[in-house]
């Protein structure tokens, strides 16, 4: 079955709406700002995609308000009724969830010498969803998904299932990830921040990713709109090559590309474009791109990335970047990656090359790739119809 | 979906944690180094469940659910940067990830099929049935893993404050339960487990229960005096955790195996329940309630 992605809100580095943030992704030109970690025996300096806008509000608390406006828009996009809310789920995915607030309040426990400080104060996954569950009292099918990069891929990947058997009629994805320092701190001890402090997926030039702050929200519903885009279904597996990278030979990630489409009885040819993870790391791209070699042996579909302008927003990029997606494409337009792996700077050792300019859509399937530690990899099947 | 195989750890942890590497090494010759001890729950639970399964399809997929998380190797990571002002120790900090123990399953097993970590606050095994029964029907696999694990680091006085859980405990479950599940219906008798549902307030879980004829309850709470009479009117039998014991996300899943070896033991009962109780609630009348039946299937 069919459900149909309706884009309710937007927050990253590109601005604060959904139609300011497509513009400037489609303009090519986000650059990151610097962040610096001063409290440490060593401060560390790295480039981070942070928010467009800033606020005098405490780091958690514009989250926990951003979290919950977006729940807000989404039921207001679908014009949900009491009733219907309770048929209607919250699958949310992150990363770090509140580590934030964590280190905020322990940090100020220290700091005010309180007598017996709390190490890590806030704990679990589902706490906040189940607070804007509450809040807005939507159905008990309401989940947090915690795979790391893929989670809120994965959750729109169940939401869409709640709403095929029938237990739901629309669901809200969100995807949030918010500057915290253990993520930032933890990313940087693997060395997979680029030193270049530029992000260029599938290049010869790539020497590693750039962190992002993001929170998305998008519905699902059965529902059909006009200009909407089908979500057609997708599929999930798990690598056990390594904890922090896909096979470099790419046979998992052709295994997911298959059980995706054969999820929706659709066969390679008829993939338009490919919305690649495109991280930068080395062994990523490496990954990735053998994948698509060797999943689409006739004709490579059209390929472009979205963390170069962006970051890399981890648990968001799901929602977040299958919204810059959609809304692209509702535009009529295949997104490009401008002056990135294109013929004469691509790295020729991975075999692909990332579309150089904007072309318009063709009726057809696009996928959503994303990849996560842990060995989850998740592509997620589009259509456009029209 | 029906019950193959199952396990359970549970321990009471006052004081001191009991040694996870030790039942470890009693499952598995397997080396896995630089683990947590979250990771290493879930990888015992995991390996004691699979001890009577002969094969595991490879594309089986794995359910991991948690009420709390990665506690010990969170607190690790941010002592780290907090305290002694170095970033954190890569594995530590890629341990702290909510599905890295789902990276060891796949290897310990060989399996690649879909993985996923989730949590739902109150009713975290109950998520992951759910999840299951989603992949089922969904034609995604025909078998899974699905395990709820809970860590309750020391102290525990410092735990029982990040469970904001109020009331005199002096301790707190740590637990590892896993189910292997599969579709379809196995040649042997076998428990079959129905799909959670959630109910508001304790009468619409009491005419649900007679609406389905169970008669035989567990509780991953201790009911209060005024539930106790009610349900001891219409005949409906219970069993539930210690008062002194603070039950928590481990002891939802405890439950799911302590009543399938209770459908196992006795052949004239058919039909058990598995009731979990939203814990920020303390009263039964408006409290949520999530129900899951289990039945015998021969």
């Amino acid at each position: 079955m069919s459900v149909y992605i309706y884009n309710a809100a937007l927050q990253c580095s590109l601005g604060d709406t959904i139609k300011a943030c497509t513009d400037k992704y489609l303009s090519y030109q986000n650059t990151p700002s610097e962040v610096l970690v001063a409290d440490l025996n060593m401060p560390v300096a790295m480039p981070y995609f942070t928010f467009a806008s800033s606020t005098d509000e405490l780091p958690h608390h514009m989250m926990y308000r951003m979290m919950d406006e977006q729940v807000g828009q989404a039921i207001q996009l679908l014009g949900l009724s009491e009733s219907e809310r309770k048929k209607t789920g919250l699958f949310v995915g992150s990363s770090s969830f509140s580590a934030n607030h964590s280190e905020f309040s322990y940090a100020q426990e220290l700091h005010q010498q309180a007598t017996d400080p709390l190490i890590l104060p806030n704990i679990g996954y589902g706490k906040i969803t189940e607070d804007l569950r509450n809040k807005y009292d939507l159905s008990f099918h309401s989940y947090t998904y915690a795979t790391a990069c893929t989670s809120s891929a994965n959750a729109m990947l169940y939401a869409k299932r709640f709403i095929d058997h029938g237990i739901l009629d629309h669901a809200i994805v969100m995807g949030y990830e918010f500057y915290n320092t253990t993520t930032a701190l933890g990313f940087y001890g693997l060395e997979l921040i680029s030193p270049s402090k530029h992000l260029r997926s599938f290049d010869a030039r790539r020497d590693g990713l750039i962190l992002g702050e993001g929170c998305a929200t998008l519905c699902l519903s059965k529902q059909k709109g006009q200009g909407a885009i089908k979500f057609r279904g997708g599929a999930i597996n798990t690598d056990s090559h390594s904890l922090t990278a896909a096979n470099p030979d790419g046979s998992s990630i052709a295994h997911v590309f298959e059980k995706a489409l054969h999820s929706v009885f659709a066969q390679p040819e008829e993939v338009v474009a490919v919305k690649t993870h495109g991280t930068a790391s080395i062994m990523n791209d490496e990954a990735e791109a053998a994948g698509l070699l060797k999943y689409f042996t006739k004709t490579l579909p059209k390929l472009f990335a979205i963390k170069p302008y962006i970051g890399h927003t981890l648990g968001a990029c799901g929602a977040l970047e299958g919204i810059l997606t959609t809304e692209s494409l509702s535009r009529g337009i295949i997104p490009a990656t401008p002056g990135l792996a294109c013929a004469t700077n691509a790295d020729r050792k991975l075999g692909v090359t990332l579309a150089q300019e904007n072309s318009n859509t063709t009726p057809g399937l696009y996928l959503l790739n994303y990849f996560a530690f842990g060995g989850n990899n998740t592509v997620l099947v589009l259509e456009k119809d029209f | 979906m029906f019950v193959i195989a199952k396990s359970t750890l549970l321990h009471e942890i006052v004081d001191e944690s009991p040694n996870i590497v030790e039942i470890l090494a009693s499952l598995t010759d397997m080396k896995f180094r630089r683990i947590d001890r979250y990771t290493l729950l879930c990888l015992a639970g995991a390996l004691k469940c699979a001890q009577t399964v002969t094969e595991m399809p490879r594309n089986t997929s794995m359910v991991l659910t948690t009420g709390s998380g990665t506690v010990s190797t969170s607190i690790k990571t941010m002592d780290s940067i907090v305290v002694k002002k170095n970033p954190p120790k890569p594995f530590h900090f890629v341990n702290s990830l909510g599905n890295s123990a789902c990276y060891l399953l796949a290897k310990a097993f060989n399996l690649d099929g879909a993985s996923i970590a989730l949590s739902q606050e109150r009713f975290s095994f109950e998520a992951a049935i759910t999840q299951v029964y989603l992949n089922f029907i969904s034609d995604d696999g025909e078998t899974s893993l699905i395990g709820g694990v809970d860590e309750a680091p020391t102290p525990i006085t410092d735990q029982l404050k990040r469970l904001s859980i109020q009331g005199n405990y002096t301790s707190c479950y740590e637990g590892s339960h896993w189910l292997y599940l599969t579709k379809n219906k196995p040649e042997h008798s076998s428990t079959q487990i129905h799909k959670p549902e959630y109910f508001q307030g304790k009468h619409e879980v009491i005419q649900h229960l007679e609406r389905n004829n169970i008669r035989q309850t567990f509780l991953n709470y201790s009911p209060s005096s005024e539930l106790h009479e009610q349900y001891s009117n219409s005949s409906i039998q219970m069993i539930y955790p210690k008062n002194e014991c603070c039950p928590h996300g481990s002891y939802s899943g405890h439950n799911y195996i302590l009543a399938i070896d209770f459908l196992e033991s006795h052949p004239n009962e058919n039909k058990v329940a598995v009731i979990a109780k939203d814990m920020r609630s303390t009263d039964t009348q408006s409290a949520n309630f999530c129900v899951t039946m289990l039945s015998r299937s021969e």
